[in-house]
């Protein structure tokens, strides 16, 4: 396989981020409503970070 | 009729206002149970299947094998300093521990482990450690998912840390209720400023104008 099956371990990525932060946000609060919003926060958070970094690679290994 | 004021609906019934270490420890057996113990099903439900996704995804991703705690130090006389350095070659088990009970196969295979022996007496090869043979194959030879899995494994024991104080003393973040004054209590009352007193009127004498001839 070629392309995007390439980086398979990526895939496994969501899974991680969506719970992470849906049982972080849920040890801060107890409102379901707090929780799904403190929940996007952390997940947007950690897709823009870690989302930052592949591109940081991507223009390393590709440019550089 | 009652006196005291209507709960406020905004505000949780359940979130314990004392440490609940019974709780504390339900969470720490199995994820979510010390919530659903104190009323607080959905986010006992929450934790538990979530919790045990990641976990259990971590250790299919490692193919069942990377749950386990090695015994490399059997000479040791002592079980604490052989356990110390049991770990420290294998830190990842400290972080799968706190799961909970999920991870207690790998405590038992670790107790009985037999080196002459394949399988472990009771579970078998589950969360049994694997020889150094085989481990060596996997890391050559199969892709990254496997080295992945583990990592799966040990984020669900850490942020089940997170879940045994959150059943412990609540969420890091409460809503208090605004306070309300009693009907009984009486309004302080006020202090009355003590005013100087008023001057004397005096007649205030205004120059006369001068007469001019």
């Amino acid at each position: 396989m070629s392309g995007l099956l390439d980086v398979s371990i990526y895939w496994d990525l969501p899974l991680l981020i969506v719970i992470v932060s849906l049982v972080y946000s849920a040890t801060r609060f107890d409102r379901w409503e707090f929780i799904f919003r403190e929940a996007f926060r952390w997940g947007s958070r950690m897709v823009a970070f870690l989302g930052g970094i592949g591109l940081g690679l991507y223009v390393l290994s590709t440019f550089i | 009729m009652s006196s005291t004021p209507p709960a406020s609906p905004t505000l949780e019934p359940n979130v314990p206002t004392r440490l609940d270490p019974i709780a504390g420890l339900l969470s720490y057996l199995i994820p979510g149970l010390g919530q659903i113990s104190q009323g607080r099903v959905g986010k006992g439900l929450l934790f538990f299947f979530s919790l045990y996704a990641l976990f259990f995804y971590g250790m299919a991703l490692g193919q069942w094998t990377n749950v386990y705690l090695p015994s490399t130090d059997r000479a040791s006389s002592n079980v604490l300093s052989r356990v110390i350095n049991d770990l420290y070659s294998r830190p990842h088990f400290a972080g799968q521990f706190f799961v909970g009970v999920a991870a207690w196969p790998a405590v038992y295979q670790y107790r009985q482990y037999d080196d002459n022996k394949e399988v472990g007496p009771v579970f078998g090869r589950y969360q049994r450690a694997p020889r150094e043979p085989e481990i060596n194959r996997r890391q050559r030879d199969e892709n990254k998912r496997w080295d992945l899995g583990w990592v799966y494994t040990v984020i669900a024991g850490v942020l089940n840390i997170l879940v045994i104080y959150d059943a412990l003393a609540g969420p890091a973040f409460r809503e208090v209720a605004a306070k309300e004054p009693k009907k009984d209590e009486k309004e302080p009352e006020k202090v009355q400023e003590k005013l100087p007193e008023p001057l004397p009127e005096t007649p205030i004498e205004t120059p006369k104008e001068p007469v001019t001839p």
